[in-house]
């Protein structure tokens, strides 16, 4: 099942001052997949993902060479537009931020950004987005109710759709599930699965099972460094470096 | 040990005691000195005549309670988007370092004397009006000027902390949408900071209301309710000032009465600040 690359990284380096933090990183994301991130804490996975749709820009004293290629087009080039990318790639963090608007401003809120104006087409847009999310038939009565007033769970759903919204191509995830119960955290998991179809995935876990469960790719981190990627069946069951293994049965086992 | 604790402790209840006694003592005092003159005029004609002559017996002090709403208005239409605007841009847009100087430097503002506020008004923005716009330039104008510069401080210090105080993931969270800093300030920030911001306009409302001295310069103190923002006016608090240096007997005591209005009047702005403040704990 060849499905073409959707990004490709050459060589990535990035470093908060002088601490490196991501060293020499070279892979490529297949399109339509689910790629999981795995890694322990502070191996650089978010920062990693962050490079992927440029939320690295706004914290100081960042530096990064090498390239990030999106669909074949470096999005580090001069003339690349940040707006745009975010716009394709989006984003959902590991705590659930619903901003303290109604739940359907919180929707609206990011079409909005990318121009649409009229109320017709913003209605249908949230309902559609809150449908691919599987939460429109929890919220439909109370869209105008804040949306603190949900679940974490449904926050984070709330946040997914607030991204499907802006119409992305990949769609990247942060421990999406990790201040989440385990009714929530399947819940994510199964909707992650079901917007593989759409959106090139790639979502940061330290869950082993979740990696295993809803990923089609794993790459695992360490210090800064990607030590191996492959296919996660081939991953988690037959590791070619050590590290790998020891760092996957341990958390297993 | 135990001994000196328990006197510390002793000291300070009286402390907290006798601040609390004073003001009480305060308020009592302006009621019992105001309440007969209402209750003899009648209230709703203290409160809604229209004519303010002490010596023909006449106290109807509607001309300033309008005129304390003029001003206090017109000092919001002046300091809010001023005061707001610059606390945006400080917590927003000036690197961090520049908004940690410039910040105690506007709440440096609050330390001029109001007199020096009311001068500069009364050399520079009175005849300016005058000779611009027309009129006497003693007006609600100048008052509006005057008093939107001073509550300057109040609101941009609080929005200040109000954007400040708004969780960074906020922040991130409209950025990944591909939002420009405008677009978060203006859909996300903005909101999730209205609770503090509203705080900042009542507090800033309550003192534009409660100012004196630099009102007094510039309004001109007709006792008439203005019908223009040019027209002269005279606020509650400059009214008390204006008078209470020869008044006696019911002149005196409708002085008294100007105050318990005007304590109403900020006792309910007081409240309805904790109300707002209370909401943003609760969220
Ligand atoms: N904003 C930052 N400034 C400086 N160092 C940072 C920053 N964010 C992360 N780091 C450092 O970079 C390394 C990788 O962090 P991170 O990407 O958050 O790891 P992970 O997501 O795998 O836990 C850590 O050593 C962390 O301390
Ligand atoms: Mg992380």
């Amino acid at each position: 099942m060849q499905r073409g690359n959707k990004i490709d990284i050459q060589d990535l380096n990035l470093y908060y001052g002088n601490m490196q933090a991501l060293k020499g990183i070279s892979m490529s994301f297949p399109a339509n997949a689910i790629t999981a991130l795995i890694g322990p804490s502070g191996c650089g996975k978010s920062t990693f993902l962050r490079c992927l749709n440029r939320m690295n820009d706004v914290i100081p004293g960042v530096r990064i060479t090498g390239r990030v290629l999106l669909d074949g087009k470096d999005i580090y080039a001069p003339d690349s537009d940040v707006i745009e990318l975010r716009k394709r790639v989006g984003m959902v963090f590991q705590r659930p931020a619903a901003f303290p608007l109604s739940i359907y401003e919180n929707v609206a809120c990011a079409a909005r950004v990318h121009g649409v104006r009229d109320r017709a087409t913003l209605d249908e847009l949230v309902e559609k987005s809150l449908m691919g999310v599987g939460l429109w038939d929890e919220v439909r009565d109370k869209l105008h109710k804040s949306a603190l007033g949900l679940s974490l769970g449904q926050q984070q759903q709330l946040c997914i759709a607030r991204v499907v919204a802006t119409g992305p191509e990949v769609i990247l995830l942060d421990e999406p599930c990790s201040a989440l119960d385990p009714a929530s955290t399947l819940r994510i998991e199964d909707l992650i699965r079901r917007l593989e179809e759409r959106y090139t995935i790639i979502i940061v876990t330290h869950n082993m099972q979740q990696a295993a469960r809803a990923s089609d790719y794993t790459a695992f981190m360490l210090n800064g460094e990607l030590i191996e990627y492959g296919r996660t069946g081939d991953v988690f069951t037959s590791p070619r470096d050590p590290r790998t293994e020891s760092y996957v049965t341990g958390r297993l086992g | 040990m135990r001994f000196k604790e328990k006197v510390i402790e002793k000291l300070l209840l009286v402390t907290a005691l006798s601040a609390i006694g004073v003001l009480a003592l305060i308020i009592i005092f302006i009621f019992k000195e105001g309440s007969p003159i209402m209750v003899k005029v009648g209230i709703p004609h203290f409160i809604l005549g229209e004519k303010w002559s002490p010596s023909k017996g006449i106290f109807g002090i509607l001309p300033m309670i309008v005129g304390s709403i003029w001003v206090t208005v017109g000092a919001l239409v002046v300091g809010l988007p001023l005061g707001l605007g610059c606390a945006i841009f400080l917590a927003e847009m000036a690197p961090a370092r520049a908004g940690m100087v410039l910040k105690p430097a506007v709440e440096l503002l609050a330390g001029i004397p109001s007199v020096v506020y009311g001068f500069i008004g009364l050399v520079v923005l009175v005849p300016f009006i005058r000779n611009v716009l027309g009129g006497p330039g003693f007006s609600v104008l100048a008052s509006a000027i005057v008093l939107g510069i001073m509550i300057l401080p109040t609101i941009t210090s609080i929005s200040f902390d109000a954007l400040k105080a708004v969780p960074k993931a906020y922040r991130d969270g409209m950025l990944a949408l591909g939002a420009t800093r405008w677009q978060t300030i203006r859909m996300v920030l903005l909101p999730a900071a209205k609770p503090g911001i509203v705080a900042a306009v009542i507090l800033g409302m309550g003192r534009a209301i409660g100012e004196t001295m630099a009102v007094i310069m510039v309004a001109g103190n007709a006792t008439i309710i203005p019908t223009s923002i040019l027209a002269p006016v005279r606020t509650l608090t400059s009214n008390i000032a204006l008078e209470m240096g020869y008044a006696a007997g019911d002149h005196r005591q409708a002085l008294f009465a100007t105050g318990v209005i005007l304590f109403v009047i900020i006792a309910i702005l007081n409240l309805l600040a904790r109300w707002v403040a209370a909401g943003r704990v609760s969220e």
